[in-house]
C-alpha cells in the first residue's frame, strides 16, 4: 500500500488541520487499510445527514481499496501540526465485508426525518428569547420546572449555529426586546409589592387604611420588599455582565460552517 | 427481537397492526412516527424526549392493556428528536422488555430507516387497492437493502368486491399475504386501547393478528436456534 499525505490549515483558522491521505493500492487483490489519526486532537470526519461516512470511527478510518486503485480520504482536526499527521496501517488481503446494514447507513442513505424549520409555527422566534418563553408558558403548567428549562437548553442549542443567519436587527427588534413571561411575571410580582409598600411609606392614615384594607401581610411585605431590593439589584448586575459579554462575541460562522 | 410494521403509504392502517400485533406477542408498541405520531399520547415523557436525550427509553414506556411508548406532537419535538439515537433507544427496550414493535411512519426516510435497519423483521401493511401496491414494493426494496426479514403482508380493510392480486403480491414481495376484512372493531382499537384479539376474539382480523403473531414467534425461535448454533460451533 503507497500512501501520501497533506496537511493545510483551515482558512483563517490556524487552530484546525485539514489532512488529506492519498491510498494506491499497486497490488492485484483488494486490501484493508486502517488510517490512524496522530494529531493530538478528535478527528472529524466527513459527514453526511449529521452522520460520520462509512469506515470513520473516532480514530481515523478503516476501509478496503480496490486492487490496482486509489482512494482519497480527508478530514479536520483542531490540533497543532505534527509531522506525520496519520500512520497508515496495511492490514493484508480485504475479505468479503459484511453489508452495510445499520441505522447509520439508513440516516446517510434516506431522506432526513426532521420537519424543515420553517413548518415551525414560531420558526423565526424560535432562535431568540421568545421561543423560550412561550416553551416555558406551555411547558411549565405540565412538567416539572427542570425539565422545561433543559428542553429549553437543547432545543436552543440545536438551533444554536443557524440563528447566525436570522441576526437581521431590524427585522427581529421585537422579538429581540421581549422579555421571556417568567421574567415579566416575577418582574410584575415584585412591581406590585413595591407600589403597596410605597403607599405605605410616609402615608396619611386613609391611604394606609385603604391599603391595609383586607390585607393579612403586612408583617412580612417589609421584608419581601427587601428581598426583592436585593434580587433586583443581583440580577441587575448579572444582566449587565452578560450584556457586556454578549456584545463582544463573534462567532466565526463562515469558517465554522465549513468545517461542519 | 424487534419488529418494524411498515408500509410506504400514510393511512393504510399501519397503527392498527401495530398495535394489534404488539397485543398478541405482549410487545412494547413504540410510535416512531416523529412527525404525525398515531398512538395514544398522555402525560409523561414520549419518544421525542428520549431522541433528544431527555429521557430514559424506559422512562417514556406507558404499562397498559398494551404497553406502548407514544411520540410527541409537536414540530419542534420533532425538530429536535435526533433520529440516530432511535436505534439505541430500540436496542434497549428490547434488551429490558423483550419484544417491541416499532410502528414507522409513512414514506422511506431515515425515520423508517432506521427501524428497518435494527429490526429483526418486518410486517408489511397495505391498502388492497392497486395503486397503494406500489408503495410497499418500495418499501419492501428498502427492507431488503437494510436486512429486515420480512415476515409477512397484511392488506387492510379488504372488501369482498376486491379485486386483489394476493398471489402476484405473494410472489413479488416473497412472503405470506393476509387480508384483513373492513371491521370497525379493528378501526378502533388503537382509540379505545382494546386489541381486536379481546374486543373480537373470534373476528377474522383476531385470527390474522394471531397467525401474525405466531409467525414472529416461529422466526424469533429460528433466530434463536441460528444464534445457538453459531456460539456452539465457534
Amino acid at each position: 500500500m503507497e500512501s501520501d499525505w497533506t496537511l493545510t490549515r483551515l482558512d483563517g483558522r490556524d487552530d484546525v488541520a485539514l489532512v488529506t491521505v492519498e491510498l494506491h493500492n499497486p497490488s492485484p487483490v483488494d486490501r484493508r487499510v486502517r488510517v490512524t489519526n496522530r494529531l493530538s486532537g478528535p478527528v472529524l470526519p466527513p459527514r453526511r445527514a449529521g452522520v460520520p461516512e462509512r469506515g470513520w470511527d473516532p480514530d481515523g478510518f478503516a476501509g478496503v481499496v480496490p486492487a490496482g486503485d486509489r482512494r482519497t480520504l480527508g478530514y479536520a482536526c483542531p490540533a497543532p501540526d505534527e509531522r506525520p499527521p496519520v500512520e497508515v496501517r496495511d492490514e493484508g488481503r480485504a475479505r468479503a465485508e459484511a453489508s452495510a446494514s445499520t441505522a447509520a447507513a439508513a440516516i446517510r442513505g434516506l431522506d432526513a426525518a426532521r420537519p424543515p424549520a420553517d413548518a415551525l409555527p414560531d420558526a423565526s422566534a424560535a432562535r431568540g428569547a421568545g421561543a423560550t418563553g412561550a416553551a416555558m408558558e406551555t411547558d411549565v403548567g405540565e412538567r416539572p420546572d427542570d425539565e422545561a428549562v433543559s428542553q429549553n437548553g437543547d432545543s436552543s442549542a440545536s438551533d444554536g449555529i443557524p440563528s447566525a443567519t436570522g441576526t437581521d436587527p431590524a427585522a427581529s427588534s421585537d422579538d429581540l426586546t421581549t422579555v421571556p413571561p417568567a421574567v415579566t411575571a416575577w418582574l410584575a410580582a415584585a412591581e406590585r409589592r413595591i407600589e403597596r409598600g410605597e403607599q405605605l411609606t410616609d402615608a396619611s392614615a386613609e391611604t394606609a387604611a385603604a391599603a391595609i384594607d383586607g390585607a393579612d401581610d403586612l408583617a412580612t411585605l417589609d421584608e419581601a420588599v427587601a428581598a426583592d431590593a436585593k434580587r433586583l439589584q443581583a440580577v441587575s448586575a448579572r444582566a449587565a455582565r452578560l450584556a457586556e459579554r454578549a456584545a463582544a462575541v463573534d462567532v466565526p460562522y463562515a469558517a465554522l460552517r465549513r468545517l461542519a | 427481537m424487534i419488529v418494524a410494521v411498515a408500509g410506504g403509504k400514510g393511512g393504510v392502517g399501519k397503527t392498527t397492526v401495530a398495535y394489534n400485533l404488539g397485543a398478541v406477542l405482549d410487545a412494547v408498541v413504540v410510535d416512531a412516527d416523529l412527525g404525525m405520531a398515531d398512538l395514544p399520547h398522555s402525560q409523561g415523557p414520549d419518544l421525542h424526549d428520549v431522541l433528544a436525550g431527555r429521557a430514559d427509553p424506559m422512562e417514556a414506556v406507558r404499562h397498559g392493556r398494551v404497553s406502548l411508548l407514544p411520540c410527541g406532537r409537536s414540530l419542534a419535538g420533532a425538530r429536535a428528536a435526533d433520529v440516530s439515537r432511535l436505534a439505541e433507544a430500540l436496542r434497549t427496550v428490547a434488551a429490558r422488555v423483550g419484544d417491541v414493535v416499532v410502528d414507522c411512519p409513512a414514506g422511506l426516510r431515515a425515520d423508517v430507516g432506521v427501524p428497518l435497519a435494527v429490526a429483526d423483521a418486518c410486517v408489511l401493511v397495505a391498502s388492497p387497492r392497486r395503486f397503494a401496491l406500489a408503495d410497499v414494493v418500495r418499501t419492501r426494496e428498502l427492507a431488503r437493502e437494510l436486512d429486515a426479514g420480512l415476515i409477512g403482508v397484511v392488506l387492510n380493510r379488504t372488501a369482498a368486491d376486491d379485486d386483489v392480486p394476493a398471489d402476484a403480491l405473494r410472489r413479488t414481495l416473497g412472503a405470506p399475504v393476509s387480508a384483513v376484512p373492513a371491521d370497525p372493531r379493528v378501526g378502533r382499537s388503537v382509540d379505545d386501547e382494546r386489541p381486536v384479539g379481546s374486543a373480537a376474539p373470534d373476528s377474522a382480523a383476531a385470527e390474522v393478528f394471531r397467525s401474525l403473531g405466531g409467525r414472529v414467534r416461529t422466526c424469533k425461535r429460528e433466530r434463536r436456534g441460528r444464534d445457538d448454533h453459531s456460539v456452539n460451533s465457534v
